[in-house]
């Protein structure tokens, strides 16, 4: 499993991710980021934190790319996420790929490309208006 | 035509002067007001404030009867994602990109993007053309076997070549030259008669080692 960005939601992934067995390496440009992971997670092994770049194919071989089953680009920006999905599918072939695009018609035209997006705003509205309209 | 620009930093100002010069219809995007402005004080009302990954703003622009999109951010993020909308949501024929990294060129033509220019790219080979002891270009790779190119040679002043006939050129026989281009711009298809001028530029059909070979009887 490689993660992109050790937000919040990355952070969380990951974490579950390897509570479960899955091992799990996480990416992101800045090292402080991985303070969102306790401790004990990165030194029992279950999470391989790399400091680099998902939109970059040199950073992406530091995680193992090739062999990855599932790729997730969770970082706070859309249009990176969008990009280092692409890198995923394209260059490195990675069977499953989700990703967090927040903007609902950049999200419509990733899930059409056959890419797993998943948008905050259509997420969040879908179930506000649920609880609205009951 | 209709022309969208995503981004009005250097190369996006200069593409929609040129593109409105040559009589083309466009609308720049561009987020940050004091560009627009910058933009605008020369080329009139052209530029729309806003994001160009959002689909709103891609749309004011007219999107969706624009015959190209043309992203030119210095995110190649940005730009990727540009070209997506552009195609898949809106239907536009061409997009054309800028590619930052050139790492990423051939992703930016694996997703569809017509055309990714890289700027790195186009700096180096205009160095390359100062470094160059004679000084030729290649103009364009050529298809089928061989890897042969058209290629522009000018002639220097001093060229021991000056008012020799082009049979007389010692160049290797598989060596086209196809066209020579005067100084003052009028072109002609040489015949083995035709003598080369001081001022002169060869287009010819060359490998790279022919290319070689050439530039150097003209210096």
């Amino acid at each position: 499993m490689v993660v992109m960005g050790c937000t919040g939601i990355g952070a969380w992934v990951a974490v579950t991710l390897a509570d479960r067995g899955h091992s799990t390496h996480i990416l992101d440009t800045r090292v402080e980021s991985f303070d969102r992971i306790p401790t004990a997670k990165i030194e029992s092994g279950g999470i391989e934190p790399v400091v680099g770049d998902g939109t970059s194919q040199r950073d992406l071989l530091k995680v193992s790319i090739q062999d990855a089953d599932v790729f997730m680009a969770l970082s706070e920006s859309d249009t990176m996420n969008a990009l280092a999905s692409e890198v995923a599918r394209s260059v490195f072939q990675v069977p499953a790929i989700v990703t967090k695009i927040d903007d609902p018609d950049i999200q419509d035209t990733y899930n059409e490309l056959g890419v797993a997006a998943i948008g905050a705003t259509q997420l969040i509205s879908d179930m506000v208006l649920e609880a609205a309209l009951v | 035509m209709h022309v969208v620009i995503v981004g009005a930093g250097g190369t996006g100002s200069a593409l929609a002067r040129a593109l409105i010069e040559a009589g083309h219809e466009i609308a720049v995007i561009e987020r940050d007001p004091a560009r627009c402005r910058r933009l605008e004080e020369s080329l009139g009302s052209v530029t729309l404030p806003g994001n160009g990954t959002s689909s709103g703003a891609l749309e004011e622009a007219g999107a969706k009867r624009a015959d190209l999109v043309v992203a030119t951010t210095s995110r190649d993020d940005v730009n990727l994602v540009v070209c997506r909308l552009a195609k898949n949501k809106f239907g536009v024929r061409r997009a054309i990109s800028l590619v930052n990294d050139r790492e990423r060129i051939e992703l930016f033509g694996l997703a569809g993007v017509d055309a990714a220019v890289s700027v790195t790219d186009l700096l180096v080979e205009d160095i390359l053309r100062g470094v160059s002891p004679h000084g030729f270009t290649d103009l364009m790779p050529l298809p089928g076997p061989g890897a042969r190119s058209l290629a522009r040679f000018p002639v220097p002043p001093n060229s021991p070549v000056i008012n020799e006939r082009i049979r007389d050129l010692q160049a290797p026989a598989s060596v086209a030259i196809v066209m020579i281009v005067s100084q003052d711009g009028t072109t002609a298809v040489p015949t083995d008669d035709t003598r080369i001028r001081a001022g002169d530029e060869l287009i010819a059909v060359a490998t790279r080692d022919e290319e070689e070979i050439l530039g150097g009887l003209l210096v």
